[in-house]
């Protein structure tokens, strides 16, 4: 392929801190993780002890993967980082294959580079190898790690290649999603819906405890027993295939379709805008509608299916002892922080896309207009903290239906709104973060990410990682308290929305003082 | 009070020093062009007139309204073409233009389908799917829909064919006639004569050269030449005169040579006097106007230029 080495080496140098960065994130969860389990069950009889508690039980599956091999501390791990692996390496591998593609062509940067001595499909290659290196990169660092922490040796081979593996199977079906779509926008909602359902069936599969490993790439994660005697080839052959079936399919689309377009050509629109577009906030719902919707659906998606299947997942903790209504409480309260996080995270992205029209020119084409900066910013910020807000609400809703569902019990309906409004102040204060940082530096609001991402992992393992007070509460929907099982911590809702609205105002003066980019 | 008056304009982006002292006078009811040759600071300039960036000194108002503290108000009255035309992508041309007008405070729906008729627009396509010149033209549509008092064009024209050019230089003369006050920046020179009353050159962040077109002109030089039987007498002794040759030919001697605008009239006066056969004054073409005064290497120099 001419030019294709060429193009990996540009691709490679222009973005050296996505590739190298998300492996070393993911070794460094890995290794924290290794090292705490290698800690706390250094003995065998606390090994058989933890596998006793899963014996005959897939319940807490749905939200870490069927757990195998809990006897030894490999299968542990797997096990007990289940949770954030199965959302995380997805996640990474889709991103990178966009980045690496369609962002790539959506710069235009593509029309110059085609038009030298570069085989049509060199550009969408090189791109993949890069986001493929970051699997590699991960495999070889984890592994590197699990060996030092004095893992056995092949399950740690096979453990870290399994991650890469999950991450290369999606970075392969995000290949294919970016070739689809008409630019990286669709591309990451599409490829977020595709992630979502594999995520859920995965859930439900394993919950319910359902033979059909086999169908989901999600599975086969857990399905690889990496710390078996005997551990099965078939997964690592589906990996294989789904990845190298995804790689062709999207090559024979770049071959189809026209570069800079999706599959779908686009058809012509009304030739006026309608009459209810007059303020600069109708704008930005109109422009922000599609994803709005997508999060929503997605979300309220989400939420259901938990509310769902949280009568199987405390059944877990009951074993062990506490009262069943305590049990239930706990685990709504992981779910409603969940939908916290999904809308702080919706509420960053759409900050992320806004940020985005002012980087192309557009806030500075429309504010040559007699609309004020303050004004501006006011639209950008309702329309953020609108969504966050209807899209919690959506997921409350659905939760306690979810729940309703599950338990048989209508008396379930009214449980999941409360609870998760109760992580308002949390979401706003997330939201404001990501909108402060845009009116600042449009460039810089991707690191309120991090925020969600601890948020995660607080919500999820922090007990796992004996992770000391103050670490824990880095993560604003940890100063709410665990809703419905704790009381609301109105002192801390209070100051977060004090501070929110400080924030606010700050932003809006920094957004007042400071150059627009382009345009 | 003029249209747009800039003093003094200092702008630094990192190292590079964007504008650097600028002055820009625009009077009212005048259509004013802005030329410069790549990075010289005309968009940083539009941008600053816009409020758009802080400037580190200087002060610019519009219609005597301060750009910065009150620009929503100067915002009121003027409209604006941007150099890179940026566009809502999934939005069609049509819904651009309406978006824009209707956030400029309404456009003319009359007006708007008048002038997506003359530009030969399809307002109903996506804008991803627009050419550059089709782009183009939903922001000139877009602009002058609107009834403003100040147009600011950078580099409007940018990607259009010959007959939208035409159209675009009807639509200014109409907006010269109705008294409107126009700003042009442009790199095509036709375009710059045909329309623009006085023109600014900015160079390196500072205007060098304010004028109409004939105040530029009188500053270069007027190339004469001449056949005459015998040759010129005391041509070369004249204050002045430059690149001066004379050859012996078949039909008489070819003189050649390029004066100031000082010492035209004694120069044409000696040619005159030597009785030509053949005489052409040419007065410096645009090209070559506008290239002295772009030539960063040409030192800047009121009057005749060495
Ligand atoms: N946001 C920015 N950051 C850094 N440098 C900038 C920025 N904007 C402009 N510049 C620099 O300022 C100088 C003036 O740029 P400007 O865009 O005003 O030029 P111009 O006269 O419009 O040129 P052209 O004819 O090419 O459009 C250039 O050197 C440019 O690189
Ligand atoms: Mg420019």
């Amino acid at each position: 392929m001419t030019g294709y080495w060429r193009l990996v080496a540009i691709s490679l140098r222009t973005a050296p801190a996505q590739v190298l960065g998300w492996a070393l994130a993911v070794c460094a969860l890995v290794t924290s993780s290794a090292s705490a389990i290698g800690d706390k069950y250094a003995e065998q009889a606390s090994r058989d002890a933890y596998a006793a508690t899963y014996v005959g039980t897939q319940s807490s599956a749905a939200l870490q993967g069927r757990g195998y091999n809990l006897e030894t501390l490999g299968g542990i791990l797997a096990n007990e980082l289940g949770y954030l692996t199965l959302i995380m390496l997805p996640l990474i591998g889709l991103h990178l294959a966009i980045r690496f593609t369609r962002s790539v062509e959506d710069t235009g940067r593509l029309d110059i580079l085609t038009a030298g001595s570069v085989h049509r499909l060199a550009p969408a290659a090189a791109g993949l190898t890069a986001a493929a290196l970051t699997a590699v990169l991960t495999f070889l660092l984890s592994a590197a790690a699990l060996v030092t922490l004095d893992y056995p040796v092949a399950g740690s081979l096979r453990y870290a290649g399994s991650l890469a593996a999950l991450m290369l199977a999606f970075t392969g079906i995000g290949a294919l999603v970016a070739q689809c779509c008409r630019d990286a926008r669709t591309s990451y909602v599409l490829a977020v819906a595709c992630w979502m359902v594999s995520y859920l069936a995965r859930a439900v599969v394993d919950a319910r405890g359902v033979d059909l490993t086999w169908v989901n790439p999600e599975s086969w994660l857990a399905e690889i027993r990496p710390f078996a005697a005997q551990p099965p080839l078939w997964p690592w052959l589906a990996v294989a295939a789904t990845a190298s079936v995804s790689f062709a399919a999207a090559a024979v689309v770049a071959t189809r379709r026209d570069q800079g377009a999706g599959l779908v050509p686009p058809h012509p629109g009304p030739a006026a805008a309608p009459s209810w577009m007059t303020k600069p906030l109708h704008v930005l719902v109109r422009l922000t509608l599609g994803v709005c919707l997508g999060w929503t659906v997605g979300g309220s998606l989400f939420a259901f299916s938990f509310g769902y299947l949280t009568k199987q997942i405390s059944v877990l903790s009951a074993i062990s002892g506490a009262t069943r209504s305590d049990n239930i409480d706990a685990t709504v309260s992981l779910f409603v922080q969940m939908n916290a996080l999904l809308a702080a995270a919706a509420a960053i992205q759409l900050t992320q896309w806004l940020a985005a029209e002012e980087t192309s020119g557009r806030v500075g084409y429309a504010l040559a207009s007699p609309v004020s900066r303050r004004r501006w910013w006011g639209a950008t910020a309702a329309l953020v903290t609108a969504w966050s807000l209807v899209l919690l609400i959506c997921m409350g809703v659905c939760t306690g239906l979810g729940l309703a569902a599950g338990f048989g019990d209508v008396g379930y309906l009214d449980d999941g709104v409360p609870a998760t409004l109760a992580y308002t102040p949390a979401v706003l204060l997330l939201a404001v973060i990501a909108l402060a940082l845009q009116s600042v530096n449009p460039r810089v609001v991707t690191v309120t990410w991090l925020a969600v991402g601890w948020g995660i992992v607080v919500c999820l393992r922090a007990d796992l990682l004996d992770l000391p007070e103050w670490a824990r509460r880095l993560s604003p929907v940890h100063w709410v308290g665990a809703v419905p099982r704790d009381a609301w911590d109105r002192p801390a809702a209070l100051v977060m929305t004090l501070l929110a609205l400080a924030l606010a105002a700050v932003a809006v003066l920094a957004f007042q003082r400071r150059d627009l980019r382009a345009g | 009070m003029h249209a747009i008056e800039a003093e003094a304009l200092c702008k630094r982006f990192g190292r590079t020093q964007a504008l650097d002292g600028l002055d820009l006078a625009v009077r009212q009811g005048e259509v004013h062009g802005f030329l410069g040759p790549n990075g010289a600071g005309k968009s940083t300039t539009i941008r600053a007139l816009l409020g758009q960036i802080t400037l580190d000194s200087g002060r610019a108002r519009i219609f005597g309204l301060d750009c910065r503290r009150q620009s929503v108000q100067a915002h009121r009255r003027l409209t604006y073409v941007p150099g890179d035309v940026a566009l809502w992508p999934g939005l069609s041309g049509g819904s651009c233009i309406d978006i824009l007008g209707r956030l400029q405070g309404g456009l003319d729906p009359k007006r708007r389908d008048a002038l997506v008729e003359r530009f030969e627009l399809d307002p109903t396509k996506r804008t991803r799917t627009y050419s550059k010149g089709n782009r183009q033209k939903v922001a000139l549509v877009a602009a002058l829909s609107v009834d403003a008092d100040l147009y600011l064009f950078d580099e409007p024209t940018s990607g259009l064919d010959p007959l939208m050019e035409d159209v675009f230089q009807q639509c200014v003369r109409e907006l010269k006639d109705a008294g409107r006050t126009v700003l042009l920046s442009s790199h095509i020179l036709s375009e710059v004569e045909a329309l623009c009353d006085r023109v600014s050159i900015v160079r390196r962040g500072a205007v060098v050269r304010e004028g109409t077109l004939a105040d530029l002109r009188s500053h270069t030089l007027t190339t004469v030449t001449a056949i005459t039987g015998t040759a010129i007498a005391r041509l070369a002794d004249l204050d002045g005169i430059v690149d001066l040759t004379v050859e012996q030919q078949p039909d008489g001697v070819h003189t050649r040579f390029r004066v100031g605008r000082a010492a035209l009239a004694s120069a044409v006066g000696q040619v005159a006097a030597a009785d030509p056969t053949a005489l052409t004054v040419e007065p410096p073409s645009l090209d070559e106007l506008f290239l002295t005064n772009y030539r960063t290497d040409t030192a800047v120099t009121e009057g005749t230029p060495a």
